[in-house]
């Protein structure tokens, strides 16, 4: 008899919002051209981890798991561009039985704790990407923005800071001073919307050079300006809904 | 019931009178947690290839004249490398690069100093072998000759047999065992390997705990061109098939030629004709590099000590001669080449964990040494 139910029940699709990478209202991809003081520059790298993500609807909180894949596992998931090598703009949920109507999406811009100081060579994909791993000590770079000029290349490494080990290659056992984990919180998103991922808050509060990179740091001037654009101890301005 | 068990029967009957064999799987004797490295599909690893393509890297009737070997340019006591600035092919052409160690080249992602489409070891030895510019091996225009000198050979006659039964020997099946046999290189018994993969903190001295820290911090930026396992971002594994392009201008050069590096070696703008590639060079691995001097794509950095002087003054100001020019001025010179202060004790720290690097079993172990006795 049970048997009989679940066999009517109809499939739900999975949840999928892709993500438009943007600087201000234009796309933004491995060809665009990004022009500061008459220097030309490209996105080279852009990657980022997403963790514990769910949905607010009518006040209910439902958790969300990531679609499996190779880059993304249940609970986080490794989005974004290596330009001319991979590309993952898709966020994937398996389905959790009600649509997404003026819903609120949740979500970790980072790794967490416990995930996140583990040795690399051990860990499924996505963290076991060496060049998004940091040391045992510091973890995974949550960020990761490269950009390149004729001239020069400039990053922005998004990280836990402050994390006390005894030394690089064992792992903290109590959180970092400075986690530097951005909590993303996202209203009015229905089935159909697009995310947009909008770099301009990053890209205009730097002169992007060599000097003016970001590793996290609080006390460089650059990621003073980065770390809050992000998110950090804020309210992060690169995440929002298409219109 | 009595059905089913007769039909188990039949199949397990089935299965004992089964011609095909499993292929015992290769035993690359790796720390338990380690990944295995890709492995082409088509060039299986087996203990009688490494065998075979043992003996084959030791044998100078490989090249044309008999003079040398693979080995001749990849000793095991340096670490598969030699300490020549650039290496001298058979016929005493000097080559314009820096022979590679070669350790842990299973995993590279791609081969040699600069080049983003060799994948393979199976591709990158046919350079050595048959390649004329410069002539090493040397053995275009020699095939059959050679050939014939190792089918007469009875040991060659056992070792191909055995590695690959009923097949005709040729080059193919040789640069397959030679691939294995370089696969096989395989070296993570270090002191640091010690340290990190088997928590024996007592491992490192504080000297080299404290330059471990140096190498991993964000002052002196090391880890990363030269991060990950393998000490280089070039690295790939069965877990970790994301593909990378971790070539990078380290300011050696600033010529005022045509391009910012000396006109002979441009690096992967060769390969690629990106000029934003000019001067990139892959970042080798680091385990046992105190053995691999001299350094860099063409052996200009004599010792370990210049080479951290080098990174220290974020590249090299050549005052006079051929190759004038401030490399620390490069425009392509990598974001993560900024230069950094270091005194006396902590350079030497820095130093000291990178001898600890050195795995003398991987220098001294048989199975990687020659096998031919001084009777050949």
């Amino acid at each position: 008899m049970i048997v009989v139910l679940v066999g009517c029940q109809p499939k739900s699709s999975s949840i999928v919002l892709p993500i438009q990478l943007q600087l201000s209202d234009a796309p933004f991809n491995c060809q665009s051209e990004y022009i500061q003081n008459e220097e030309v520059w490209q996105l080279s790298q852009f990657q980022f981890y997403l963790s514990n993500p769910s949905v607010v609807i009518n006040g209910e909180t439902y958790p969300l798991s990531f679609v499996e894949r190779p880059w993304q596992q249940k609970n986080i998931a490794l989005l974004g561009e290596v330009c001319g090598y991979s590309s993952q703009w898709l966020l994937e949920f398996e389905p959790i039985g009600i649509a997404l109507t003026d819903a609120t999406l949740n979500f970790t811009l980072g790794v967490p704790f416990e995930l996140n100081h583990l040795d690399p060579m051990t860990q499924e994909s996505p963290l076991n990407q060496s060049d998004m791993f940091w040391t045992w000590q510091l973890g995974h770079k949550f960020l990761r923005l490269d950009l390149q000029s004729s001239q020069a290349g400039w990053s922005f490494h998004l990280g836990s800071i402050g994390c006390s080990a005894p030394s690089p290659l064992r792992a903290p056992s109590i959180p970092c001073l400075q986690p530097n984990t951005v909590s993303v919180s996202i209203n009015n998103i229905s089935s159909n919307d697009n995310l947009v991922l909008d770099i301009a808050p990053l890209l205009s509060t730097v002169t992007l050079g060599k000097d003016n990179q970001c590793m996290s740091f609080a006390k460089d001037k650059s990621c003073q300006l980065l770390l809050p654009a992000v998110g950090v101890n804020s309210q992060t301005s690169i995440f929002r809904v298409a219109l | 019931m009595k059905f089913g068990l007769i039909f188990l029967l039949i199949i397990v009957l089935l299965g004992a009178c089964s011609e095909q064999q499993t292929p015992k799987s290769y035993d690359w004797q790796l720390r338990t947690r380690f990944p295995v490295p890709q492995v082409p599909e088509n060039n299986p690893m087996t203990a009688e290839k490494v065998e075979l393509g043992r003996h084959l890297f030791y044998d100078t009737r490989l090249s044309f004249n008999e003079k040398q070997s693979c080995a001749s340019c990849h000793q095991q006591q340096h670490a598969f490398a030699e300490p020549l600035l650039t290496s001298v092919g058979t016929t005493g052409e000097v080559h314009r690069r820096n022979s590679l160690a070669l350790v842990n080249v299973a995993y590279n992602k791609t081969l040699t100093w600069a080049h983003d489409q060799l994948t393979t070891i199976e591709r990158q030895v046919l350079i050595p072998m048959f390649g004329e510019q410069p002539i090493e091996l040397g053995i275009t225009g020699h095939e059959t000759s050679i050939l014939a000198k190792l089918v007469a050979d009875e040991r060659y006659q056992q070792l191909f047999n055995e590695a690959y039964p009923n097949k005709k020997v040729s080059f193919e099946l040789i640069s397959h065992a030679l691939a294995s046999f370089v696969r096989s290189l395989t070296s993570f018994n270090s002191r640091f390997d010690a340290y990190a993969y088997d928590m024996q903190d007592e491992a490192l001295t504080d000297s080299e705990l404290r330059g471990m820290a140096l190498f991993f911090s964000e002052k002196l930026e090391c880890h990363h061109c030269h991060g990950g396992f393998n000490f280089t971002q070039s690295t790939s594994h069965e877990k970790q098939p994301l593909d990378r392009r971790p070539f990078h201008n380290t300011g050696l050069y600033n010529v005022m030629e045509e391009f910012s590096y000396p006109s002979k070696d441009l690096g992967l703008y060769e390969v690629s004709l990106n000029p934003r590639d000019v001067g990139r060079f892959r970042a080798p691995a680091l385990r046992n590099i105190e053995k691999t001097a001299p350094y860099m794509h063409d052996g200009s950095i004599s010792t370990l000590e210049q080479v951290v002087d080098f990174y220290s003054a974020g590249g090299r100001h050549i005052k006079q001669g051929k190759f004038i020019g401030d490399g620390r001025e490069n425009p392509l010179k990598s974001q993560f080449v900024k230069g950094f202060e270091l005194n006396p004790e902590e350079k030497q720290d820095l130093l000291n964990f990178m001898k600890s690097l050195t795995d003398d079993s991987f220098l001294t172990n048989k199975k990687h040494s020659n096998p031919w006795d001084s009777r050949k």
